[in-house]
């Protein structure tokens, strides 16, 4: 089931000469913190959510680069965007850059096989991340 | 790893004259504006965007984009009325055959406040903005995005001039194409086999501006030889040359290089005969300089008088050489017809030359475009 996730997407890619959008349900499972972030190991406090729902709106700028905008929901609230990155037949990997453009922002990675997503957000240019979320995508028409 | 093919070669695409057509901050200024009015009681006015439109695009003597596709580099030029000339330099990506985008990030100012110290409105923080443009080629269209969070809004569009049609417009569609010519009043012409050979319709010729299909009678693999019928009466049809060719004569070539990608009137060339063999000592085949494109092929080779020598059949590559071309002898094109029983005439000796009048008439009429899908 997973892998027809990917292939649908993959799909929805290769058919249309003019790119069309990728609509994403998304629905965040995970709630995770790092209060760390600052140093070189993990403090990671997991915290499990009731799924919080949300869309993604993926266009293709060009073969293999896309923009992502994140919809949220009265479950999610107001979400960040939008995400600009790549896109090859394993995943997508998108960055958000909100305040300034040498912070590291957040990074949305959806994994195309699994349908599963993290959303990790970095305070400044610190290595480790802050917040993450994480859950699982499927494909909508 | 994705299925996108562009067909885009290295080219410059040029976008000129752009216009605005659509500017979502004249339509913010004017709201406020009417509320400001509304306030004080006065008259609003409905917002035109015709004559908004018409303002801002009377502030632009040109705005001018050219797309380099080998370097993905766009350049925008533009001048102000009164304004010095103003030159910007963007990479561009390549989305489809038709779209290309610019994803523009950048750092603007954010939470204005007073500066007291200063005198001037300062900013609080700084947010990243994200322009996205898309340029759509074959519409000579541009639109400014703005992406903010969950939206996606249009702040401006551009109708430009564009020099760019999609690849996959009218004539390349057409599987193959080439020309004919019409050998008696029956509606039977003569091509080249190979112009017809991949066709998976019937052939069809363009009579009168009109479509017409045409049936495949016969055709010689070996000689490169179809002969068809359309369904009509010609105003016009070829003879063949009573006398045989002879090196250094004269020769026409019509017909439609590039299909009608290039345009829809017939074309002529001329040279000489250079040779009575083709390549590899052909003896079916005449050499001549006049120049033969893609698209000739199956076209006439006529003297002076408009009376068949050849058809147009091949070329040696533009790379390795210059005037190099051949035709089929029309004697073998006759034995062609001869062994298919189908008629055709002979031109009378004549002791004078025909006219380039009566000449361009006389193929005008009998020469057509033949293509299939």
């Amino acid at each position: 089931m997973k892998k027809l996730f990917a292939i649908f997407v993959i799909f929805l890619c290769s058919i249309n000469p003019t790119l069309a959008d990728i609509n994403l349900s998304c629905a965040t499972t995970n709630w995770n913190t790092n209060e760390d972030f600052d140093k070189d190991q993990y403090n990671v406090e997991y915290k499990e959510l009731k799924p919080s729902r949300f869309s993604v709106i993926i266009e293709v700028t060009s073969p293999g680069k896309v923009i992502g905008r994140l919809i949220g929901s009265s479950e999610t609230g107001n979400m960040r965007g939008p995400y600009v990155g790549t896109m090859d037949d394993n995943k997508i990997k998108m960055n958000h850059k909100a305040f300034k453009i040498n912070e590291k922002g957040s990074d949305f990675t959806l994994d195309l096989i699994s349908g599963m997503f993290e959303n990790e957000t970095y305070i400044g240019q610190y290595k480790y991340w802050w917040i993450q979320q994480t859950g699982t995508c499927r494909s909508v028409e | 790893m994705f299925f996108i093919h562009t067909n885009l070669k290295a080219e410059i695409i040029k976008f000129s004259s752009c216009k605005f057509t659509k500017d979502s901050l004249s339509k913010t200024f004017h709201d406020v504006l009417n509320n400001q009015k509304k306030e004080k009681g006065e008259k609003t006015t409905p917002y035109n965007i015709k004559k908004e439109m018409a303002e801002i695009n009377a502030k632009y003597e040109f705005i001018d984009k050219t797309f380099n596709t080998e370097s993905g580099i766009m350049v925008k030029t533009q001048k102000k009325i009164e304004k010095e000339k103003e030159e910007v330099q963007s990479n561009f990506e390549i989305r489809d055959d038709n779209t290309f985008i610019i994803v523009d990030i950048r750092e603007t100012g954010a939470d204005p406040f007073y500066n007291k110290e200063t005198k001037k409105i300062d900013f609080k923080s700084t947010r990243v903005q994200y322009d996205v443009y898309f340029y759509y080629l074959s519409k000579g269209i541009v639109e400014k995005y703005n992406y903010g969070g969950r939206h996606k809004k249009l702040d401006y569009q551009q109708k430009c001039k564009t020099n760019y049609s999609l690849p996959d417009s009218s004539d390349s569609k057409n599987i193959a194409s080439g020309s004919g010519f019409f050998i008696n009043r029956n509606g039977y012409f003569v091509t080249n086999n190979h112009v017809i050979s991949e066709c998976r319709s019937k052939s069809k010729i363009t009579f009168n501006k009109k479509e017409v299909e045409a049936d495949l009678i016969a055709t010689d693999a070996t000689l490169d030889i179809a002969l068809l019928k359309a369904d009509i009466r010609p105003k016009n049809f070829l003879k063949f040359s009573n006398d045989r060719p002879e090196k250094l004569q004269k020769v026409i070539v019509a017909g439609y290089p590039f299909g009608k990608g290039l345009s829809d009137d017939l074309k002529f060339t001329q040279g000489i005969i250079s040779s009575l063999k083709g390549y590899a000592d052909n003896s079916n085949e005449l050499q001549i300089d006049a120049a033969i494109n893609p698209g000739n092929s199956g076209g006439p080779i006529v003297n002076d008088d408009g009376d068949l020598l050849a058809v147009a059949v091949s070329g040696l590559s533009k790379d390795i050489a210059e005037g190099i071309n051949f035709g089929i002898k029309g004697s073998s094109v006759m034995n062609f017809l001869d062994v298919n029983s189908i008629d055709y005439t002979y031109s009378k000796t004549s002791t004078f030359s025909f006219g380039n009048k009566k000449l361009n008439k006389l193929l005008e009429e009998s020469t057509v475009y033949t293509y299939c899908n």
